[in-house]
C-alpha cells in the first residue's frame, strides 16, 4: 500500500514485451579471473522471469511467472515493477515500488535477490542472488548499468575485487564499452595504454593481478545463456 | 587465492570442448578455471602442475566416487600439449574461508559450525571407508552450496593400505591443519580427523590453534605445543583435546566421531542447574574398534573433587597435559552423556528395556526379600519369631508383593520419559504420585487378603504431622489405613526423581547415595503420616534397591555407541544427518 506514495511523477514506462525491435537485448557477460562472473545489463528497463519466458533479461531458474518484474532505471533512481507476486523488504509490492541501496526483493516465494547502489556518483546498480536460485549458469551478480560500472576493493564498487589494489571503470557509451584506469597500469592485448579503450570486440584486459574480459551475449537467444 | 597469473585466459579453449571463462583459484597443485563446456555444462577444469604424476593417481582414484558432501570429479583429460586436466563439479557458493573472513572473523555460530563440521564428517567418513585419506582438508576446501557442505579437492587423496601407510613422504598439505605425525609422513585417517579438529577450532574461535610466522613454527608447535583451549566453550574443550591429540593412536578415530561428541558436549551444556543430586560426571571415553580400550578409561583419583567433573579422558599423555593446561577451573558442567542426554527412543526399545527392567526386578524383589525373611526382619506382629513361621512368611509376601509392584510402576513410567531431556518435572512427579496412590491401594489390598499387619505403631510414632486427610483418617486401629497406603505410596514415588535412578545412563548402576536419601525421605514420610516406620524404610529402601538394580544400564564406554545408534536410527527427534543439516 504504501508503495503508493507518489513522491515525483510517474516516470514508469510500461514495459514492452520483448526487447526492443531488433531483439537487441544489450547483455553482456563480465569475466574476471579470480573474482566471479557478472551479467551486465545496460537497457532502461530490466525484466526478470522464469524458465519458461521467452525473452527476459535475468531468466531464473526459478517457479517464476514468465515476466514476475521489470526494474525501470531513469535519471532519478530504480523502480520495480511488479507483474506477479513480489516483495520488496518484506512488504508486497502493488504495481510498483522504489528500491534503494540495501532493498530486498522477494519474487515469488523463495527467490531473493538484494538490490545495491553502492554509490551516489554512478547511475549503475547491482543485484545479488540472495536466495540460491540463478540463471541455467552460475553468476556472481548482475549489474544494471546506467553509464559506468565500478570495479576494485572498495565498498563503492558495482563489482567487488577485494583482492585488487586499486578501482578501475567500465564505461558504456553509444553501444560500446570502454575501460578507464586512473591509477592501475593496465594493457590491452599486451599493449599498454592511456585513458579509455575501448574493449567492445572482448579484448583481453590485464593488469598486476587483474585480468578480464567482457563478452557480449547480443548475438545468441537468452536460453543459450553464457556459451559463446 | 589471488586472481595473479592464471596461464589461460578468459575464452580460451586449451581443453577440447570446453571454454574457459575465468580463472578462480590458483594453488600449489594446479590452477582451478571455470568453464562451460560445449554443451553449456559448467565445470571447474583443474590444470595440474608439476607433480602431476602423484596427484592423478589420487584423483583417478576418486573418479568415481559419490556422495552428496564430495565434489564430484567428472573426467581426467589430457590435453594437446600434454597437461593433465581434471574436469570438476563446479561449485558457487563460498568456501568456509570465506564465509570466516568474510562473514564470521570471530568465528560461526553453533549451528553453523555443526552444519559445516556435520558435511565434513559424512564427506570424510565416506572417503575414510573406502581407505581413502583426504589429507588435505582446510576451510579452502569446504564449500557451501544450497545449504550443502561439499568437500572439494579430493585430488590429493591417498590409497591407505598398510603397506603403503607412511610411504608417501612429501610434506603437503596446509601447514596450518596438518597433523603432527604428517611430518614423520604418515598418513592415517587419523590425519584428517586433526585437520577436522583444527577446523573446528577455527569456526568456533575465528583462529586456528597455532599460529606462527614460518611454516616450521607452526609445524613444531603442532608437534610440541599443547592447543590453547579456553577460547573454547567449556564443554567442547574435551572434544577439541581428543580431536587435537598428537598421538594418531588416541585421537578421536574418525569425523563421525568428533561430530557425535560434538553433539553430545552441546546437549550436556543444555543442563542449565547442575542436578540436585551430586552426580559424579564421567567421560564421552569410547574404545576405539581395532586399538583395545586401553586408553578409554576414567580419572577415578582427580585431586580435587571439582576435578572428577573434568570430562576429559585419560588418552595418553597429551590430553592429559591438556586438561592441566585449561586455566579455569573446571565447573562442573559435565559435558558427558548422562540421563539429561536426549535422545530418540523408539517405541520397540522402550518396551524392551521396561519388560527386561521389569523381569529383572521380580528375580531381585525376590532375592531381597527372601534375604529379609532369612535374617528375620519380618518378625511377626509381638516381635521377631524365626524363619519358617507362618505370619513372617506371610508379611514377606506381602512386603515382597508390594515391593515389586512399585517397582514396575517406577520402572513403567520412567521408561516412558527417558531421553526425553529434562522435561517438565513437575508433571512427572504428579505422575508419579497418581501411580503411587495405586501402588498404596494395591499394597493395602494385600495386606488385607493376607491377612497381614504392619509393625505396630511405635509409641515415639503415636502422633503423626497428619491425622487425616480431610475427612480420611489415615490410621484405622494400629494400622495404616486405605488412604494411609495410598498416601505413603503416593508420596514415596512423587518425592523422589525416579527417572534418574531408572536411566541408562544413570552414573551408576546402584548409587549408595540415593539409597540413603531414599531411606531418609520414606522414614520422614512414616513419621509425618503415621505410617509404621520400619515398614516404610523397608518399602523405601526395598524399592530402591530393586530399581536401580533391575534397570537397564548403559556402561560409561558404550554411551556415545549407543547415542548414536540411537539418533541414527530414523525418529522424528533424531539429530539430523550430516547431509542435510
Amino acid at each position: 500500500m504504501s508503495a503508493l506514495k507518489e513522491t515525483r511523477p510517474m516516470t514508469v514506462r510500461r514495459s514492452t514485451p520483448a526487447g526492443n525491435a531488433h531483439g537487441h537485448r544489450d547483455r553482456y557477460l563480465l569475466w574476471i579471473d579470480g573474482i566471479g562472473g557478472f551479467l551486465l545489463l545496460t537497457r532502461q528497463e530490466i525484466s526478470i522471469g522464469g524458465p519458461t519466458a521467452n525473452d527476459v533479461d535475468i531468466q531464473l531458474l526459478a517457479s517464476l511467472s514468465r515476466r514476475h518484474a521489470t526494474i525501470h532505471r531513469d535519471e532519478s533512481g530504480f523502480l520495480l515493477e511488479a507483474h506477479a507476486a513480489t516483495r520488496v523488504n518484506a512488504r508486497r509490492v502493488v504495481e510498483w515500488t522504489e528500491l534503494s541501496d540495501g532493498s530486498t526483493i522477494t519474487l515469488g516465494k523463495t527467490v531473493e535477490l538484494a538490490f545495491h547502489r553502492p554509490t551516489v556518483l554512478s547511475g549503475s546498480a547491482r543485484l545479488e542472488f540472495r536466495s540460491d536460485h540463478r540463471p541455467a549458469h552460475s553468476l556472481d551478480g548482475v549489474v544494471l548499468v546506467a553509464d559506468t560500472c565500478l570495479l576494485g576493493p572498495g565498498k563503492d564498487c558495482h563489482v567487488p575485487c577485494h583482492d585488487w589494489d586499486d578501482s578501475l571503470i567500465l564505461i558504456h557509451r553509444d553501444q560500446a564499452w570502454w575501460v578507464r584506469s586512473p591509477r592501475i597500469p593496465l594493457e590491452i592485448n599486451g599493449q599498454r595504454f592511456k585513458g579509455e579503450m575501448d574493449i567492445s570486440e572482448g579484448q583481453l584486459v590485464t593488469g598486476p593481478g587483474i585480468r578480464f574480459r567482457i563478452e557480449s551475449l547480443d548475438a545468441v537467444s537468452p536460453l543459450a545463456g553464457a556459451t559463446r | 587465492m589471488t586472481s595473479r597469473k592464471f596461464t589461460f585466459a578468459p575464452d580460451s579453449t586449451p581443453l577440447d570442448g570446453y571454454t574457459i571463462k575465468r580463472g578462480i583459484q590458483r594453488g600449489g597443485f594446479g590452477e582451478v578455471y571455470y568453464a562451460h563446456s560445449d554443451g553449456g555444462k559448467e565445470v571447474a577444469l583443474k590444470l595440474l602442475h608439476s607433480n602431476a604424476d602423484i596427484e592423478l593417481r589420487g584423483t583417478r582414484q576418486c573418479l568415481n566416487l559419490k556422495h552428496p558432501n564430495l565434489i564430484a570429479i567428472f573426467d581426467v583429460r589430457e590435453d594437446d600439449d600434454g597437461d593433465t586436466w581434471v574436469v570438476m563439479e563446479y561449485i558457487s557458493g563460498p568456501t568456509l574461508d570465506e564465509v570466516l573472513v568474510d562473514q564470521a572473523p570471530a568465528g560461526l555460530d553453533i549451528t553453523a559450525t555443526r552444519q559445516w563440521l556435520a558435511g565434513l564428517a559424512a564427506g570424510a567418513d565416506y572417503l575414510h571407508d573406502r581407505g581413502i585419506v583426504h589429507r588435505d582438508l582446510k576451510p579452502q576446501n569446504l564449500y557451501l552450496e544450497a545449504g550443502v557442505i561439499k568437500v572439494g579437492d579430493i585430488g590429493l587423496s591417498k590409497m591407505i593400505t598398510p603397506s603403503q601407510r607412511g610411504a608417501q613422504t612429501e610434506s603437503i598439505g596446509t601447514v596450518y591443519y596438518m597433523a603432527p605425525e604428517v611430518s614423520r609422513g604418515e598418513y592415517g585417517p587419523e590425519v584428517d580427523v586433526y585437520s577436522a579438529s583444527v577446523v573446528l577450532y577455527e569456526m568456533l574461535t575465528g583462529r586456528v590453534p597455532f599460529e606462527g610466522e614460518t611454516t616450521a613454527e607452526i609445524l613444531m608447535k603442532h608437534l610440541s605445543d599443547d592447543p590453547d583451549l579456553s577460547p573454547l566453550p567449556i564443554a567442547l574443550r574435551p572434544v577439541l583435546a581428543r580431536g587435537l591429540t598428537k598421538d594418531p593412536a588416541d585421537r578421536t578415530p574418525t569425523v563421525g566421531q568428533l561430530l557425535a561428541e560434538f553433539d553430545q558436549a552441546q546437549a550436556g551444556r543444555r543442563i542449565p542447574t547442575p542436578p540436585p543430586q551430586p552426580m559424579p560426571t564421567v567421560a564421552p571415553s569410547q574404545p576405539v574398534p581395532g586399538d583395545g580400550s586401553q586408553h578409554s578409561h576414567l580419572h577415578p583419583n582427580r585431586p580435587q573433587g571439582a576435578a572428577a567433573s573434568q570430562p576429559v579422558t585419560a588418552n595418553g599423555s597429551g590430553t592429559a597435559r591438556v586438561a592441566a593446561h585449561s586455566h579455569r577451573p573446571p565447573r562442573p558442567i559435565s559435558a558427558d552423556i548422562g540421563p539429561l542426554a536426549p535422545r530418540p527412543i523408539r517405541f520397540g526399545r522402550r518396551a524392551l528395556e521396561a519388560t527386561a527392567g521389569m523381569t529383572a526386578a521380580i528375580l531381585f524383589t525376590a532375592l531381597l526379600t527372601i534375604g529379609s525373611w532369612l535374617i528375620g526382619l519380618f518378625g511377626s506382629t509381638t516381635g521377631a519369631s524365626p524363619p519358617g513361621d507362618t505370619s513372617s512368611t506371610l508379611a514377606g509376601i506381602a512386603y515382597g508383593l508390594s515391593t515389586l509392584v512399585a517397582a514396575w510402576t517406577v520402572l513403567l513410567g520412567t521408561k516412558t520419559w527417558e531421553g526425553t531431556g529434562e522435561g517438565s518435572v513437575l508433571l512427572r512427579r504428579l505422575s508419579l504420585l497418581v501411580l503411587g496412590s495405586g501402588v498404596g491401594a494395591a499394597s493395602w489390598w494385600i495386606h488385607r487378603v493376607l491377612l497381614v499387619d504392619l509393625p505396630p505403631l511405635s509409641e515415639s510414632q503415636g502422633n503423626g504431622l497428619i491425622e487425616s486427610i480431610g475427612s480420611l483418617e489415615l490410621v484405622s486401629g494400629s494400622q495404616p489405613s486405605l488412604a494411609g497406603y495410598i498416601a505413603f505410596f503416593g508420596l514415596l514415588l512423587g518425592a523422589r526423581r525416579w527417572w534418574w535412578h531408572t536411566d541408562s545412563f544413570r552414573p551408576k548402576r546402584l548409587r549408595v547415595f540415593s539409597l540413603i536419601l531414599t531411606l531418609m525421605v520414606s522414614a520422614l514420610l512414616g513419621l509425618i503420616l503415621q505410617f509404621p516406620v520400619t515398614a516404610a524404610i523397608g518399602w523405601g529402601l526395598g524399592i530402591s534397591i530393586v530399581v536401580q538394580l533391575s534397570a537397564p544400564f548403559v556402561s560409561v564406554e558404550q554411551r556415545p555407541e549407543v547415542l548414536r545408534t540411537l539418533r541414527s536410527s530414523p525418529s522424528p527427534v533424531s539429530a539430523g544427518d550430516g547431509a542435510h543439516a
